[in-house]
């Protein structure tokens, strides 16, 4: 009779418990990545004769899409988007806050809870939050707030329309930083600080001599993950813009939403978001290379 | 401390959760008290009743179609079930068109533009519907044009009942250019619409027209904007007799003039129009302000956007906002613009086809139209909805409805999504000026080209894009 080893047995039981995890990922991840590709290479449509019955086309959609200048605009407002307000937005007020609340501070758990309070309300809540924040006319709240100062009231999301995504972006992601960040900078041992502040170092010598290499793999693993979520980000920015104007905040996101359920399109959609996907793969990959940084 | 022994009480609790799971499912317990066996005999037969899934949105709509429900279900002695769909036309039609595609769209439902019948009838979503109408004696009181609006452009069959129509024209503040001094004669062609519109800017320092354009408005690009200028071209049309688009006529590259001098010359407000809503500022604050003279628009301008019960309302508005009709390019009559709005249709795989049928047809009545009309600021498509009694509560739309058989319209074909995509792309670049109107018509005809695919654009004569010997307006 077949015995098993113990050890057998133990690889047994990983595998079983993360079968369920392995087959939500291969439906709702791995099989509509496929089928995302499939449909890429069809003219498929929600309307006209193609959505009764669509054809393949090869790498058609592909060609238009990268003759198609508004792609490009896209893709570059897209990477903006995630270096102004993941890479250095979030990370550098997330960082500042973590470094902050590590201190002894008065009414710390309020600070705390100011700054994970928008991180619990949902993307599109934000989005109408900040819509009536931006608001043209007199009646808007940051309008009324700079007359104060005597400034007239401004159209926020036509004259600086991306700085604007940036920053509420930015205000939202602040609570993950620091939650991620807070976790790495508790993490480096105490000893450490102890032995540096007895051989006479100074407090910007220990930051970027100590506290910013041990905190490298956090702050990589931070920075993956933001990236690839602000990447995938839609709700906030439809809310607020839709885009505009002038395609000046067409993330790739809405791109893509613009081609499959405005005009339609679903094979050239598709085409836009498999080129997302691998965008956000070999960022992805890059990322996990450096995450092997040593220290 | 006593602990939970899990071998021993999984298996009583899990065969309790299921008993229970199957008593409810059966019905036998926690179901309404009502839907145990009434002895209500009404409520009896209304149970018996076959239901029919009709969707509608936006507040007026919804108000109207509440207040006959009562009506059209003793009238077909079926129930409704009304379900509110999202608002903005676009939402509206993104949220019908993914439940059409995915097979749960509801029995009955609007198409927003006449324009869109032929996609949605081309990818199968609708039921064919000539055999109904031509039964139906409501349909031979529609007017000829609109008769060809409910049909589809490649088989000519009938896809939707009409109920209201749209009636648009140039919508003008009387009572300001009268008191600057201003003419408000008809313009009769593009050259005194532009002259017009030149002076008020000299005179009165205010943005003079407004004809909608760019990405945002979305299909308004098109259909409120340069679907009007198109139709002022009496000997063009947008279709050839192949049902392919004619994009590389001079009738489009002038359209696309007219807006390229509307920005070069600032007569249009143009930092609005690429705003997200970009409808908000030039209709619903410049317009009532005094601020925006001339827009385009249709009879429902005077209920929603300026009337009485809207959040900017003009005051004597049936004085101060009066019309003109579009002036025609090419020295024809000036003329006003039809389109076939909200028309019923029948989701092609209902499972109650007959019921889905007699329920469209019943909403093409005069009544079911002039209760809609008069909500929505629309007009009755039937002609002899100016017979009925309650006609005459449709005040100064009564003049919109004599209109009806002299207007003009745009008849499009399958692709008509891209044709409107292409338009807005084309016009945000004239206004963010990153082409003129030659490049505007290059635009789109790669747009349409490369989405509907070489076989629906006409070829191109000579090889590239026809030039006008005139100067563009």
């Amino acid at each position: 009779m077949f015995k098993m080893t113990f050890e057998a047995r133990r690889q047994l039981g990983y595998r079983l418990m993360m079968t369920p995890a392995l087959l939500l990922m291969a439906a709702f991840i791995v099989f509509p990545a496929f089928y995302a590709f499939s449909l890429s290479l069809t003219d498929d449509a929600l309307l006209g004769f193609a959505a009764q019955e669509s054809s393949f086309v090869g790498l058609r959609n592909f060609e238009r899409l990268f003759g198609d200048p508004l792609f490009w605009n896209s893709l570059k407002v897209t990477l903006i988007f995630v270096i102004g307000s993941a890479v250095l937005g979030q990370f550098v007020l997330g960082f500042a806050s973590a470094l902050m609340l590590q201190r002894p501070v008065k009414y710390k758990s309020i600070f705390n809870a100011i700054i994970c309070l928008p991180n619990a309300v949902p993307e599109m809540v934000v989005g109408f939050l900040w819509i009536s924040m931006f608001a043209s006319g007199e009646y808007g709240t940051l309008n009324r707030m700079v007359a104060w100062f005597g400034v007239d009231p401004q159209q926020w999301l036509y004259t600086f329309p991306l700085l604007s995504i940036i920053i509420v972006n930015t205000w939202r992601g602040i609570a993950f930083a620091m939650i991620l960040l807070t976790s790495g900078l508790a993490s480096i041992p105490k000893d450490i600080y102890e032995a540096a502040r007895v051989d006479g170092a100074t407090d910007n010598q220990i930051f970027w001599r100590i506290t910013v290499p041990m905190m490298m793999p956090t702050i990589f693993l931070y920075m993956f993950i933001s990236t690839v979520t602000t990447f995938a980000i839609f709700g906030l920015v439809y809310t607020l813009s839709r885009g505009g104007p002038a395609n000046s905040t067409e993330i790739l996101g809405i791109y893509i939403y613009n081609q499959s359920f405005t005009a339609f399109q679903l094979g050239y959609g598709a085409a836009v978001a498999v080129v997302s996907l691998v965008v956000s793969m070999v960022l992805g990959m890059i990322y996990v290379k450096a995450l092997k940084v040593e220290v | 401390m006593s602990r939970i022994n899990l071998s021993r009480s999984l298996p009583p609790l899990a065969a309790a959760l299921f008993s229970m799971t199957l008593l409810v499912g059966c019905g036998w317990w926690g179901a309404p008290s009502d839907s145990k066996g009434s002895t209500d005999p009404m409520l009896q037969t209304q149970q018996k009743q076959p239901m029919l899934v009709i969707a509608e949105h936006r507040t007026a709509r919804l108000q109207a179609l509440y207040q006959l429900q009562p009506q059209l279900e003793q009238r077909l002695g079926i129930r409704l079930k009304i379900v509110e769909y999202p608002a903005p036309p676009q939402d509206y039609f993104t949220k019908l068109v993914t439940e059409l595609r995915a097979g749960n769209a509801p029995d009955v439902f609007t198409v927003p533009r006449d324009l869109q019948v032929d996609d949605l009838a081309a990818a199968g979503y609708l039921a064919n519907l000539t055999e109904d109408v031509r039964q139906w004696p409501g349909y031979a009181q529609l007017p000829e044009l609109v008769k060809t609006l409910t049909r589809a452009s490649f088989d000519e069959q009938v896809y939707v009942v009409p109920s209201i129509v749209a009636v648009e024209q140039l919508y003008y503040r009387h009572d300001l250019l009268t008191a600057a001094g201003i003419s408000t004669a008809q313009p009769h062609s593009w050259t005194e619409l532009l002259e017009r519109s030149r002076e008020i800017k000299q005179k009165m320092q205010q943005t003079p027209l407004l004809i909608p354009a760019g990405l945002t408005w979305g299909m308004g690009s098109y259909t409120e904007g340069f679907r009007y200028l198109l139709a002022s071209f009496r000997q063009y049309q947008l279709l050839n007799h192949q049902q392919q688009y004619v994009l590389d006529d001079a009738a489009v590259l002038q359209s696309f003039a007219f807006y390229q001098t509307l920005v070069q010359q600032q007569l249009m407000p143009i930092k609005p129009l690429l705003n997200p809503e970009p409808w908000v500022i030039p209709k619903y604050e410049m317009f009532p302000k005094g601020q925006l003279l001339i827009t385009t628009c249709g009879s429902w301008c005077k209920v929603f956007d300026w009337g009485p019960g809207s959040r900017n309302p003009i005051a004597n508005i049936g004085e101060a906002v009066q019309t003109w009709k579009f002036p025609s390019a090419d020295g024809g009559e000036p003329f006003a613009l039809t389109s076939v709005v909200y028309a019923w249709a029948v989701n092609a795989k209902s499972r109650q086809q007959q019921l889905a049928r007699k329920l469209v047809l019943a909403l093409g009545e005069t009544d079911v139209a002039l209760a809609y009309a008069a909500k929505l600021g629309n007009v009755p498509a039937r002609l002899d909805a100016k017979d009925h009694p309650d006609f005459i509560a449709l005040g100064s739309l009564m003049q919109d409805h004599a209109l009806l058989t002299q207007s003009r319209a745009v008849r499009t074909t399958v692709g008509s999504n891209a044709m409107m995509a292409g338009v807005a792309q084309a016009t945000e670049a004239l206004l963010t000026g990153r082409v003129d109107a030659a490049g505007a018509q290059q635009m789109l005809r790669d747009y349409v080209e490369n989405v509907l695919g070489e076989a629906m654009v006409q070829p191109l004569a000579s090889g590239h894009i026809h030039q006008p010997e005139q100067e563009a307006p």
